[in-house]
């Protein structure tokens, strides 16, 4: 049955295209490098995009003493500090000794669970050197909690008892009988061949429906250290973002939601007027798990603190992705274009479209 | 038969041949299994507690009871943890006699292998 609708969709890929093509107006065809909607998620590291960077790779300390270390070494030895620090730390990785969460008290379907909250909730700092005083430092500080998330395998009781009870069954048995127990390394084998399984197939269904909802949200505060120095610190601004999503109780919609609040002040200007963003945004994702079309609404409106100058910005796309075969989907869209937060593995021009290909669905997983 | 990795650490028994709990205490939302295994002097090794350990998904505190418990009797505790590479683990064993903790557990469990998303560990005594 797998096979049949793997072959029926990528047999109908030239056709939804074609007829794609000529569904959608002209204006809508010529379509611009990037397409995809506004991201419909909070941000991994909040305080690097407060700052602007993309650091290429982010300290994750686990203990203590490695965060005082990794601290230690974000200051010269004349005491100013430097730029290109990235950290990112996990709360739970330093709570966890002292109050261990339970996979019980993690799976509590609660509306607001404690526990699930500070297990998935993460801090991110990070320094730049400032665009407009290059002797000054900025230093941004965020931190990203996911409310609930119905995507997470862990949260699923039928998936983590499938999977236990397959470990437990397959692992943990001596080679022969009455012999010496096998050691942690054929168990961790073990469990992780038993664990892919379950999981490649808890994924495959959909994890019980492929349209997840969720809830997060985040924030981000920034300052900048004149000459570098932590005795200089001024406030550059903050930024929140809250991004949900529901079914509604179908299997076939997926609505989210996405608010965003920015305020900064633009300190090379000497100015003590802000600028104040809010943007918020709504999609429709309706589909199966294998394909989906999509239609996004955004709109932004910045306004300085002291009114003057104010400006509305909307913008609209949509399209479609659908699954061509296992790690590859396809997706095509029109309307406003927004930068995507994947780049493609391919891009494929057909039928006066251009179609993207990625390994994972990019869409969805927004 | 492969010989063990470390040898086994040696707990001291405040009463032989009496029974010793082996309590195990998992506080880690990750999918956790546990499996207990000892050898009597001179016997072959032989799994205990299974059905204890089968609730729950192993989250939680367990507790299994070891009858009559002699000098150079070995247990082995192997503990799995399965989720997000790099996720915390907290899992102790302690081993009791009449409600007294036997020295030197409580012993934390520190996973000892990795493989794609399992970690795994083991606690190896022998009574003495």
């Amino acid at each position: 049955m797998a096979r049949r609708s793997h072959w029926t969709i990528r047999r109908l890929a030239p056709a939804i295209a074609m007829v794609a093509s000529f569904a959608l107006p002209a204006a809508a065809r010529a379509q611009k490098d990037t397409i995809v909607p506004a991201p419909f998620r909070v941000p991994d590291a909040p305080a690097f995009l407060f700052l602007g960077v993309s650091p290429s790779s982010v300290d994750q300390p686990t203990t203590p003493q490695k965060l005082a270390a990794s601290i230690a070494n974000a200051a010269d030895s004349s005491g100013k500090v430097k730029s290109g620090l990235a950290l990112g730390i996990a709360p739970a990785q330093f709570l966890n000794k002292w109050i261990g969460t339970t996979l019980t008290e993690y799976q509590n379907p609660a509306p607001f669970n404690p526990a699930y909250i500070l297990w998935n909730s993460s801090l991110s700092v990070g320094t730049a050197r400032a665009q407009e005083d290059t002797a000054s430092t900025d230093l941004g500080m965020g931190w990203r909690s996911v409310i609930w998330d119905e995507s997470d395998l862990l949260r699923d009781t039928a998936a983590t008892n499938a999977i236990y009870h397959a470990v437990q069954t397959k692992c943990g048995q001596p080679p022969v009988a009455g012999g010496r127990p096998p050691g942690p390394a054929a168990i961790a084998a073990c469990a992780d061949s038993a664990y892919q399984l379950a999981a490649k197939a808890w994924a495959d269904s959909g994890g019980g429906v492929w349209n997840h909802g969720g809830l997060a949200t985040a924030g981000a505060l920034g300052w900048r250290m004149i000459n570098s120095q932590t005795s200089r610190m001024l406030p550059i601004g903050w930024s929140w973002w809250l991004a949900g999503s529901h079914n509604l109780g179908t299997n076939w919609l997926l609505t989210s939601l996405e608010a965003r609040y920015d305020n900064r002040r633009p300190l090379a200007a000497n100015s003590t007027i802000t600028e104040r963003e809010w943007s918020l945004g709504g999609r429709a994702l309706m589909g199966t798990a294998r394909i989906d079309a999509f239609l996004d609404l955004a709109a932004r409106y910045i306004v300085s603190s002291d009114s003057v100058n104010k400006a509305w910005r909307r913008q609209w796309s949509g399209g479609i992705e659908f699954k061509a075969a296992d790690q590859m989907w396809v997706e095509t869209g029109f309307g406003s274009p927004v930068k995507t937060t994947a780049a493609p593995d391919r891009v494929v021009f057909f039928a006066n479209l251009k179609f993207q290909v990625f390994k994972n669905a990019v869409i969805r997983t927004q | 038969m492969a010989p063990p990795a470390t040898p086994p650490v040696n707990v001291a028994l405040t009463a032989a041949n009496q029974n010793v709990d082996v309590v195990i205490d998992v506080k880690t939302p990750l999918i956790t299994n546990c499996w207990l295994w000892a050898q009597r002097p001179g016997g072959a090794w032989e799994q205990f507690g299974q059905s204890d350990m089968s609730a729950a998904v192993a989250a939680g505190t367990h507790t299994h009871t070891l009858t009559t418990v002699a000098a150079g009797t070995e247990v082995i505790v192997n503990i799995d943890f399965l989720g997000p590479v790099g996720a915390p683990v907290n899992a102790t064993v302690s081993f009791q006699q009449g409600g007294a903790t036997l020295a030197p557990s409580p012993m934390t469990m520190t996973p000892t292998a990795t493989s794609g998303n399992a970690q795994a560990g083991q606690i190896d005594v022998v009574f003495t």
